[in-house]
């Protein structure tokens, strides 16, 4: 007997009514402009048959590298389950009352549809501009079509311009995250996803895997990848203990050379001069010769706001007790001064 | 009491093994645990001491299955999705497995949620399908929702082993009884504490087993979005207590379960067959229904078969599971289900060597010698060494002296236990301090100081943790790391780092494929050393003034063992 299939609720596509798209950009807090032949229009949904906003392929959350790395298969690209599918509208609903204004789906939609004025995010209907077309084959094609151009344009995403009001919205509703769910790695690995890395997270309840995450950069030729430690509470020393116990698990049973593992702790905030962290981290290179870099939440959202790929390779992101501060490593890759005082939530260095 | 084993509780990844699971199986006639375990491991969905894959497999293999981790994995899925009805018994048998017609829509949909909260609704006891059978007659999952509601939207989880886990909920009388004895039970810690050591007692279980049940119970619910946590000393006062709260949607789906037919087994069985296959029908079409399938195709069957049934009914939604409560035979052929098994070859994979490590790494012995041992005394150790004689003259044997002052140690803080362990390296002849408690610049807990191999030890008291874990290793390798950069005592690369603790890890593979790592990726040796073996070294150093060899102890690598020649 068959199978019963789900009703079919989906109903249309939308395609912007530009013939040949010639460029794209998009400035903080708005969708995106699109250009083409003379005329410009915002970015609206485009009712994706699979959503990016609310899905990443299960290529991104698998790291290659690490073959054997047993990863958490929820490919939700929000952490904490904000979006859905509005089957009325037929486009993505965004709950404001569970969304923390991180930007991840606005930062996967293909086309800017997805923005930001500072508390709320939106999604932009298609109106005029847009044609509605059913979903058929040959319309999905169109628009696979459209993906792959707007692909190529290369166009960088920008979601927000930090502020102090903006990141301390944001870490009062991260710091609400119960301990023991996994809202926190998810975000973590989701914002690594959005700076160009695929990223795998380990299992809920899986005893045997201690490494909290590894990333890829995703090249095949001089990739970067690594071992990760989140660390969201106050117990970063054992973010670094941690992280030699990937490196060396990795090394000898997995046979990631330790000196090509390219090693992340990924926190909520940098930690207090006084926990000794930064000084462990200062000795493991100095005996270790591994150079562990650190990033904090804010950090990861400043550099997915402004559409960066990170390189982690080039060891920017390396803090210890002589030198507190990734402000440089921020500024250098947005290309702007990072508008947030120091030690502001311990953000880009340890809080005053 | 009704139980719930205690599997896999993770969502996404019960759905990603269910999906594995199905890929690999949908055309073989049945799949078996071993089948079930391949395939988990394989697709990396279980590891197993560190590692995945065939690895994890060659390394869990054992004659006994319940040392198997993989396998009892493995049957860990089974139970959960043969409770929501996606998998059951091939034949008479607990194994070989099907799946069920629910169970492929399960596979076969990205929306697994809806379908979901069907099957945890349909979860109900009496049925014919699992091995175990319990007293109680009851839909849980409805009296608990129900339970939530009469007890103004919260329940602290042991309220649902005190109540609907225990009662048979359509016996309305026997439900309001229950109702008003938790309510009666609120208000005092002491009342609840009492209730649940009744319970445990009636049952003949520890505490734990009522315990574990509900953590199931809770996922399901949690996953389903009915309930979300909350601390609150409201319920139990003195006590704060993690409770469970209704949420929008769980008073909703609540509220829509008080307007159904819940067909149980033994209303079931008093039907006609004709009913009962029209029952089996409706059943499953109307799960499927409401987890938001289109029912069109088989819409002129529904409208028969709820003509047929409208006595039943009476105008009312149909909340009956078949592959829940049936056997899958019975189901299938009302259904008018074949099944076509298309041609599936079984690969049986060759398991890699691996093996654990600890069956091919020996422990590492530390040898005494006949020299008499030369020491700085000092106050601690002569109070020990007088204490340990006082002992001998009592007439005590070294075992006995070496066992009393062991059990001594027991409720041993850091702040006494410490300073104890440096007294004993002390009297081993070593200049060993401890540190200051609350010290951050001294990252070790003691230090065994020398003029060219100072050995940084961790140390971790009985009430931290009476069994040494890899949180200590880890320690350990950071205590070496932190002498060799800042410099502050002479050691050298090679000299061990060491952990000191009241018992030996419980999981000593692991550590001991910890320090092997270790060893492997930045060549410094962890030395494991416990109580006991420290306590046998230094008391026969005093009572058979022996001493012991530095260099073994500089060069340890693994666990200590003391021996005496």
């Amino acid at each position: 007997m068959p199978l019963l299939s789900k009703e079919e609720k989906r109903n249309s596509i939308a395609l912007p009514k530009i013939n040949q798209i010639d460029s794209v950009t998009q400035r903080y807090g708005e969708t995106a402009i699109i250009r083409g032949k003379g005329r410009s229009i915002s970015g609206a949904c485009l009712k994706c048959k699979n959503p990016r906003c609310m899905r990443f392929p299960e290529a991104y959350i698998s790291c290659p590298e690490f073959e054997d790395f047993s990863y958490e298969r929820n490919n939700n690209v929000c952490p904490v389950d904000a979006i859905s599918w509005d089957y009325s509208k037929d486009i993505p609903r965004i709950d404001h009352e569970k969304c923390i204004n991180c930007g991840i789906c606005a930062l996967m939609c293909p086309i800017g549809a997805i923005y930001s004025d500072g508390n709320k995010v939106y999604v932009s209907e298609p109106r005029n501009d847009y044609s509605i077309l059913p979903v058929t084959a040959s319309n999905i094609r169109l628009q696979e079509e459209l993906f792959t151009r707007l692909m190529t344009l290369n166009w960088q995403h920008r979601f927000l311009h930090e502020s102090q009001s903006i990141m301390s919205n944001i870490y009062k509703k991260v710091s609400k995250f119960d301990g023991r769910s996994m809202s926190a790695n998810l975000l973590i690995r989701n914002l690594m996803i959005a700076v160009g890395h695929h990223c795998s997270i380990s299992r809920t309840g899986d005893v045997y895997t201690r490494i909290d995450a590894v990333y890829s950069d995703g090249d095949i030729y001089d990739a970067c990848y690594g071992a990760m430690e989140i660390e969201f509470g106050r117990d970063t020393l054992d973010a670094s203990r941690g992280i030699l116990d990937d490196i060396a698990v990795l090394h000898s049973r997995n046979g990631i050379d330790k000196e090509k593992n390219t090693a992340l702790v990924a926190c909520l905030s940098f930690p207090n001069k006084r926990q000794g962290y930064f000084q462990v981290i200062k000795d493991v290179n100095k005996v270790l010769n591994l150079k562990i870099q650190t990033v904090s939440l804010g950090a990861l959202l400043i550099l997915a706001w402004n559409g960066i790929e990170v390189d982690f390779s080039q060891k920017d992101f390396y803090a210890d007790f002589d030198n507190l501060s990734i402000r440089s490593a921020l500024n250098n890759n947005i290309k702007r001064r990072v508008e947030l005082p120091e030690g502001f939530l311990g953000i880009l260095e340890p809080e005053k | 009491m009704i139980r719930f084993r205690n599997p896999g509780t993770q969502y996404t990844t019960q759905i990603q093994v269910f999906r594995e699971l199905y890929n690999e199986y949908k055309d073989a006639p049945s799949f078996s645990l071993d089948d079930m375990a391949e395939t988990i491991a394989r697709t990396k969905l279980m590891t197993a001491y560190g590692y995945a894959g065939d690895a994890a497999l060659a390394l869990s293999n054992t004659d006994n299955d319940s040392l198997n981790s993989t396998k009892m994995n493995a049957k860990m899925y089974a139970e959960v999705f043969r409770l929501l009805g996606w998998i059951t018994s091939a034949g008479s048998g607990s194994y070989p497995l099907v799946f069920t017609y629910i169970g492929e829509h399960a596979a076969c949909t990205d929306e697994v949620l809806p379908l979901y909260e069907q099957c945890v609704l349909g979860i109900n006891n009496p049925q014919r399908i699992m091995d175990v059978k319990y007293d109680e007659k009851v839909r849980f999952f409805k009296a608990a929702l129900f339970s939530l509601e009469d007890l103004g939207g919260i329940m602290y989880k042991h309220e649902l082993c005190l109540g609907p886990m225990s009662i048979d909920d359509l016996d309305r009388s026997q439900y309001a009884r229950m109702i008003t004895y938790l309510q009666k039970l609120r208000g005092s810690y002491k009342r609840y504490e009492e209730a649940y050591k009744g319970l445990c007692e009636d049952l003949d279980v520890k505490p734990t087993l009522p315990d574990n049940s509900t953590r199931l119970p809770i996922a399901f619910m949690k996953t389903c979005n009915w309930i979300d946590s909350k601390r609150t000393k409201d319920l139990y006062p003195p006590k704060s207590l993690e409770c469970i709260c209704l949420t929008d949607h769980g008073r909703e789906v609540a509220k829509s379960l008080h307007n159904v037919k819940d067909l149980r087994l033994d209303e079931y069985v008093t039907y006609s067959e004709a009913k009962q296959r029209a029952l089996i029908r409706l059943g499953v079409y109307s799960m499927l229904f409401r987890a938001g399938y289109n029912t069109d195709p088989v819409k002129e069957t529904i409208q028969n078969d709820t003509n047929e049934c409208k006595d039943i009914l009476a105008g009312k939604p149909l909340l009956f599971s078949p592959y829940q409560t049936l056997h899958h035979d019975e189901v299938d052929d009302a259904l008018n289900l074949k099944r076509n098994h298309g041609s599936y070859h079984r690969n049986r994979t060759i398991l890699p060597n691996v093996s654990r490590p600890d069956l091919v790494i020996n422990d590492l012995n530390l040898s005494v010698t006949v020299e008499t041992v030369s020491r700085n005394e000092d106050a601690e150790v002569e109070r020990f060494t007088s204490y340990v004689n006082k002992l001998k003259l009592a007439g005590k044997k070294k075992r006995e002296i070496i066992d009393r002052v062991f059990e001594e140690c027991i409720t041993d803080t850091q702040t006494r236990f410490y300073p104890f362990v440096a007294t004993l390296f002390r009297v081993m002849g070593l200049d060993c301090t401890a540190s200051r408690p609350g010290d951050n610049g001294a990252r070790w807990d003691a230090i065994i100081v020398d003029d060219e191999e100072s050995i940084p030890i961790e140390i971790k008291s009985p009430t931290e943790e009476q069994h040494l874990s890899l949180k200590a290793i880890r320690q350990a390798l950071e205590n070496k790391v932190i002498l060799l950069s800042r410099e502050t005592h002479p050691t050298k690369p090679e000299t061990t780092s060491l952990a000191v603790g009241y018992y030996l890890p419980n999981d000593r593979a692991e550590v001991t494929n910890l320090m092997i790592d270790f060893k492997n990726t930045y060549g410094y040796s962890i030395g494991v050393i416990d109580l006991k073996t420290l306590l046998t070294i230094a008391i026969t150093i005093l009572l058979d003034g022996k001493t012991i060899d530095i260099q073994k102890l500089n060069r340890l690598e693994g666990f200590a063992n003391a021996t005496f020649k």
